[in-house]
């Protein structure tokens, strides 16, 4: 019980630095950016970044129980293929269902060989990344399958409910129920110790296994949400939909303060760093700049994002960085 | 009977893996490469030849580089083509100037090569079947003038560099552009979006940046696809143009969604690539060049197109 | 303990011997699924395709491996020190334009332009991650960014960069020819892992990468300098990745800004299935050189029958699969017996 509680303010110790960054960033891109602080432009912002905080609140939940997933950007592709399918046959909702459902299924077998077979996370996410690509590559014959234009599909990604676009309300729920899994539940709060301790996780007695396993299938949840979001955007079964998002949640979390070690980390700290990640895309494309320089400044920004705030812990610890 | 018998025969040399050239078992193998088969185009190029290859009654052997920067990749398809014996090859290649070395090694190995669409850069082809894509170019231009009134702010999305035939559609866009609609400014023009959520997500970026934004250029239709609807759920007014005709943007042209798209007779292309092919590996002459011209397609004229010649049907997979 | 561990007389009998050996066997069983799987491959498409079991179908498959094990191999080197490197494919497509571009100026010489760039990412990839201890993957998708941002912007246009006249005759017959019917591009593979496996087995920074690796602190204790051994891996993987550039060069005759997607996570891929391990402390070059020969077979096959290329990658994902399992096995007959 102490530990968790540790690690808990221990974030909580570290979340001013990240936020600094969000600020110092928000407002730098505010003042020099016209057009960024228009209502219309944070609401391109908050709605992109919607779907990248579904995925990284997954990624945290793996990340806090010491584990990675490479796999959620082949995930949410299959969900947008099997569901570009389905409706073919099935009426939308169904089809939808079965779209989120195929992403639980990858979320459970990840669970079952990571937490079952004891296999590494490493392996059995970057296995799954190649094999669910493959696979859904293939079902879909390698061109992208159109979802039929009917009333409804557009709703999901495009709909407002109070000036608020439907992504971000979804995300903003999320964050709240990641939060209360987190710290208010008991299966949230041992994820911090498994992460965090393995040996002591064990001596507490707590169900190691079945634990370990409904952290997969929970992220899950959360990359299904992504997952289906992005396929009402783009109305079309994609096995290309977004191959960067295993690492853009990375650097999003890494970003918003969770080390990628493990043990560490909330629902705030992964929208912080959603929020920085999603603000310099948005940013890189309103400064019009050549296109191949918008690379260059992204990769500059994020790693001295990180440098700027680690400058505070390079002193506190020598502990060694690794994956 | 003595044909069959000749067939049993090859067939049991094959399964005892004898090396035996192919070219002894009467019937001709095709080996068609292709940057990637996840793009409209190259799917309905696909279906061209895949058709013209049955009615042919010849072999085809389809390899895809799995997408359009993987020039490596595709030389190390042919490469493996080669060794299978294939008796002609077709290759659109990834970089036209990547490819020419492989291409003259198959040329020197004995394989006749037909270039497709964006043939390797060698002067050694059999035959090269193409469209004029800075036509296409010039045509959207045209299209995007007219729909403006002449006037007007816009933004491209020109595909990624190095793909010879989007940089020619995109140089003819800015040309016709420059010369016949003066008053038309290119204000934003990006070259990193290739896939479908990228391409809405700098659709959506643009508007807010440049709010009196009247209109956006496409390479392909795979990225009007995700724009037009997404701009027409943020009730937003631009005139997006787009070149090709898959069953989606033929829907998006009857609903009155998108003015017009140039297009090629990708389908016609890929019969007659295949007929090339077949010739060459026959030693028989082939035609130089076949140049197909680009169209307009609009509202108007949708109806009378012979679409069996311009897009694969929308069941077909590769 | 010291007594009891360094009995001569327990360890000297026969079972005790045996059981040591199959200790060792197993240990190193990890590092057989790519030899393995490429025989298994090998069989299967030789059984299929008449063309495929010759030797000039050997000779293909050795003349087309190159680039991807000369990744991985550079990749097994952070891998074994806890760490990963996703720019690898971004920087060996800056390698090459750069290295088009000093060939067009310089001639010949400018090929010593692929591992400068190489060294220079590895170098900026391994200080963030040791001295500024900034997480692999942040470091290494930055410089990722960085250095295709940086190749698109070294072409001209973003254009491939042909390289002029002779110096692209003379790569491109490199990459024909060939030495008693191995191609040049595979001795040239071939010998940058003897060069790994010497660091690694014989000298004593090898020694110390594994000790990194295995336990960075009582690596520290003893006295390892674990970040400049850990920036050195970074460094190593960097120059793989220029030598990668030449191979592609060789290839292609052009600087490409755009080739090298995806080729991180194959190389990554490559590591694994050759019996790396990401939580570090393992390596093995000739596991990673089987591992790639293995991913070559089957995409060979695949070519050869022209089956979805999307099917190799399937085949790629379930080895990395069972190496994690084979993995697993060893583990707990280690630990049991």
């Amino acid at each position: 019980m102490k530990m968790e509680r540790s690690s808990g303010s221990h974030s909580l110790r570290r979340l001013p630095v990240s936020i600094w960054g969000l600020v110092v960033i928000v407002v730098l891109v505010a003042l020099f950016l016209p057009g960024f602080a228009r209502i219309g432009n944070l609401t391109n912002v908050l709605r992109v970044g919607a779907i990248l905080a579904l995925a990284s609140y997954g990624q945290t939940i793996v990340l806090i129980c010491g584990g990675i997933d490479f796999s959620i950007g082949s995930s949410v592709a299959l969900c947008s293929v099997v569901t570009a399918l389905a409706v073919q046959q099935l009426p939308l909702g169904l089809a939808l269902t079965v779209g989120f459902a195929s992403i639980i299924i990858v979320g459970a077998i990840n669970g079952l060989l990571i937490a079952y077979l004891k296999l590494s996370p490493f392996l059995v996410t970057l296995g799954m990344l190649l094999l669910v690509h493959g696979f859904a590559a293939i079902v879909a014959g390698g061109l992208p399958v159109e979802v039929p234009d009917r009333e409804g599909i557009h709703t999901l990604s495009g709909g407002v409910f109070l000036g608020i676009p439907y992504p971000v309300i979804i995300a903003g729920l999320a964050a709240g129920a990641l939060h209360l899994l987190l710290e208010r539940t008991t299966l949230g709060r041992s994820w911090f110790l498994i992460g965090s301790s393995l040996p002591a996780a064990q001596a507490t007695g707590i169900r190691l296994r079945r634990n370990t396993f409904l952290a997969y299938v929970l992220a899950a949840v959360f990359v299904g949400g992504a997952g289906l979001i992005l396929t009402s955007r783009v109305a079309a079964g994609e096995p290309n939909l977004y191959p960067t998002l295993p690492f853009e949640t990375m650097a999003a979390c890494a970003v918003g303060g969770i080390p990628l070690t493990g043990g560490r980390g909330s629902a705030l700290n992964a929208v912080i760093g959603v929020i920085v990640i999603a603000v310099l895309n948005n940013a890189i494309v309103l400064l019009n700049f050549p296109a191949y320089a918008q690379l260059a400044l992204l990769g500059i920004i994020m790693v001295g994002a990180v440098i700027a705030q680690g400058v505070p812990s390079w002193t506190r610890s020598s502990r060694i960085r690794s994956l | 009977m003595l044909g069959k018998a000749l067939k049993y025969a090859a067939l049991a040399a094959s399964t005892m893996c004898l090396s035996l050239p192919v070219a002894q078992a009467a019937d001709v193998t095709v080996g068609f490469s292709v940057p990637s088969l996840s793009t409209a185009f190259w799917t309905s190029a696909a279906y061209g030849v895949e058709k013209e290859a049955e009615k042919a009654g010849v072999k085809l052997v389809k390899v895809d580089a799995g997408n359009d920067n993987n020039v490596s990749q595709q030389i190390g398809q042919i490469q493996d083509l080669i060794q299978r014996h294939v008796n002609v090859l077709i290759i659109g290649a990834a970089n036209d100037d990547a490819l020419k070395p492989i291409a003259e090694r198959a040329i020197a190995s004995g394989i006749p090569v037909i270039g497709f669409s964006t043939p390797p850069n060698t002067d050694k082809m059999s035959s090269y079947i193409g469209a004029d894509h800075y036509d296409m170019g010039r045509l959207q231009a045209e299209c995007m003038g007219k729909a403006l009134g002449g006037k007007g702010k816009v933004a491209m999305m020109s595909f990624i560099t190095g793909q010879i035939w989007a940089d020619l559609r995109a140089k003819g866009f800015k040309e016709t552009l420059a010369k016949q609609f003066p008053s038309i400014t290119i204000v934003a023009e990006n070259r990193l979006a290739t896939t479908r959520a990228d391409s809405i997500t700098v659709a959506e970026d643009w508007v807010q940046r440049f709010p009196d934004l009247a209109g956006i250029y496409t390479t392909v239709d795979d990225m009007a696809g995700g724009v037009v609807p997404a701009l027409k759920a943020a009730k937003k007014s631009v005139v997006v143009t787009t070149s090709n005709l898959s069953p989606s943007t033929q829907k998006m042209i009857h609903d009155g969604d998108l003015p017009c798209s140039s297009i090629q007779k990708i389908v016609e292309q890929g019969r007659n690539a295949l007929q090339q092919a077949v010739l060459a590996a026959r030693k028989e002459p082939t035609t130089k060049t076949v140049l197909l011209p680009a169209l307009m397609v609009t509202k108007d004229n949708i109806d009378t197109v012979d679409l069996s010649s311009v897009a694969a049907p929308a069941d077909y997979r590769p | 303990m010291d007594t009891i561990i360094s009995d001569p007389v327990a360890l000297r009998t026969p079972s005790a011997i045996r059981l040591r050996l199959r200790f060792a066997a197993l240990a190193q069983m990890r590092y057989a699924v790519g030899i393995v799987a490429a025989l298994i491959a090998a069989a299967a498409f030789s059984a299929t395709f008449p063309d495929f079991g010759t030797f000039e179908n050997a000779a293909n498959i050795l003349s087309l491996f190159g680039p991807l094990a000369v990744l991985s191999v550079g990749q097994m080197i952070v891998v074994l020190v806890r760490g990963f490197d996703l720019s690898v494919g971004a920087v060996f497509a800056l390698a090459t334009v750069i290295t088009a571009e000093a060939m067009n100026a310089a001639g010949l010489v400018g090929l010593a332009a692929a591992p400068v760039v190489g060294v220079a990412f590895g170098l900026l990839n391994g200080v963030l991650v040791s001295y500024f201890r900034v997480q692999p993957v942040i470091a290494t998708l930055g410089s990722l960014l960085l250095a295709r941002g940086a190749a698109l912007l070294a072409a001209p246009n973003g254009q491939a960069v042909i390289l002029s006249g002779d110096a692209q005759t003379v790569l491109l017959n490199l990459q024909l020819a060939n030495i008693a019917g191995v191609p040049v591009t595979a001795v040239f593979t071939l010998i940058v892992f003897l060069v790994v496996a010497f660091v690694l087995y014989a000298t004593s920074f090898g020694r110390r990468l594994f000790m990194v690796g295995g336990d960075p602190r009582s690596a520290a204790l003893v006295g390892v300098r674990v970040h400049a051994v850990t920036v050195v891996a970074y460094t190593l993987c960097g120059f793989c990745a220029g030598l990668t550039a030449i191979l592609i060069l060789m290839r292609t005759g052009l600087g490409l800004p755009t080739e090298g997607v995806g080729m991180e996570v194959q190389s990554l891929a490559g590591a694994v299935i050759g019996g790396s391990q990401l939580s570090g402390g393992y390596a093995n070059p000739f596991g990673v050189l089987f591992a790639v020969l293995f991913i070559q077979t089957t995409q060979s096959g695949l070519n050869f029958s022209g089956i979805s290329p999307y099917a190799a990658e399937m085949v790629m994902g379930c080895s990395i699969l069972l190496a994690g399992l084979l993995d697993r096995v060893s583990q707990r007959i280690f630990r049991t017996a």
